[in-house]
């Protein structure tokens, strides 16, 4: 019974409302089409990047000013040793230019009824299931891989992050202004 | 906000994805992410054909379950992707035009490529410690050097494979 209400209000929920607004929001967004992902990959089409850009904008201005009202206590962040991020993201997008899709527009693109994105589904489980079983060796070059100590884009640049927040806004408002697609 | 329209203005997806998953986090003390629904699927395979001995599930899921809130995620942004379609119309997408331009338009060869490019997206997403949108979004929002490392190489091996693969020079 407590695995039960632990489960309803701790996944359930809030996957199921993140879940159905963000699926929506992604294919409204047109990125759950492998045609604009891919157009962009060959910067043709800048959708993908007005979507991330403006989102960072938006969301880093709502997260820092609950942060600094103390309505959180802690920000988002990985903390992982920082060259398998890079390296990570290396891999990530050779496998994105072939996919067409990232994990989550991959989805979208399922309930989209895309059959490519069921077969891309199929594979990133199936490179999941790799993984594990290969874990004990990727462990040993994770651990050999120096961690980072600046966690914080603003104390690496010494800014404050509110004006981040600024360039990401104007960042945002100058690629609606000039880049048409 | 129609909607019944096709598509929105890139800026308003964008940063109402930004009031989401400020939302989460504030809310839930949650991330969007998708990277590790499939690596919950994939460990709740392994674990039922019996190697639950494995170290990878023995770090990650001793504190939780196997069906968590990101496998829940992951079935509703499918659902909420399928009411968007519903709603505006659309008619599904066959075999993506760019490919079907660059590599003709046999469906198995697609779905080859579509299930040797999710494999290695997914080894590269769970090398890096999300997707993008747990990654570049959630971790860009709040400013995370990791987040920006990440979208780097993304940005980087992605432009260069695409256009190695689409002969995008010529």
């Amino acid at each position: 019974m407590i695995f039960f209400s632990n489960f309803l209000y701790q996944a359930f929920i809030p996957g199921a409302i993140v879940g159905v607004i963000f699926g929506f929001l992604l294919q409204k967004g047109n990125v759950a089409n492998s045609d604009t992902i891919i157009g962009q990959l060959l910067l043709r089409n800048f959708t993908v990047m007005k979507i991330i850009i403006s989102a960072i904008a938006f969301g880093s201005w709502f997260l820092y000013r609950a942060y600094e009202r103390g309505f959180i206590t802690s920000l988002p962040v990985k903390q992982l040793p920082c060259f398998s991020h890079l390296i990570g993201g290396l891999i990530f997008g050779i496998g994105m230019a072939l996919l067409g899709y990232c994990p989550g527009t991959c989805l979208a693109a399922a309930g989209q009824r895309t059959k490519d994105a069921w077969w891309g589904i199929l594979g990133m489980l199936t490179g999941a299931f790799l993984y594990i079983l290969f874990y004990p060796l990727i462990k040993k070059t994770l651990v050999v891989l120096p961690t980072f100590k600046t966690l914080f884009l603003s104390d690496l640049l010494h800014v404050k992050p509110l004006s981040l927040v600024l360039i990401f806004l104007l960042g945002a408002y100058a690629l609606q202004k000039w880049v048409k697609k | 906000m129609n909607i019944f329209k096709k598509v929105w203005n890139p800026f308003l997806v964008g940063g109402l994805i930004g009031f989401l998953l400020s939302i989460v986090v504030i809310v839930w003390g949650k991330i969007i992410g998708f990277s590790f629904s499939f690596v919950s699927v994939a460990s709740l395979f392994v674990a039922v054909v019996g190697q639950d001995n494995m170290v990878f599930i023995q770090e990650k899921f001793a504190q939780q379950p196997f069906i968590n809130y990101y496998v829940v995620l992951a079935i509703f942004t499918i659902i909420g992707s399928a009411i968007s379609v519903k709603l505006s119309h659309s008619k599904p997408n066959g075999i993506p035009l760019l490919w079907k331009r660059r590599f003709g338009d046999s469906a198995t060869r697609r779905n080859a490529g579509a299930f040797i490019g999710g494999l290695i997206m997914m080894i590269g997403a769970i090398f890096a410690g999300g997707c993008t949108s747990s990654h570049a979004i959630s971790g860009g929002a709040a400013f995370a050097v990791s987040a920006f490392m990440f979208m780097g190489g993304m940005f980087v091996s992605g432009i260069i494979a695409a256009f190695i693969l689409y002969k995008g020079w010529k």
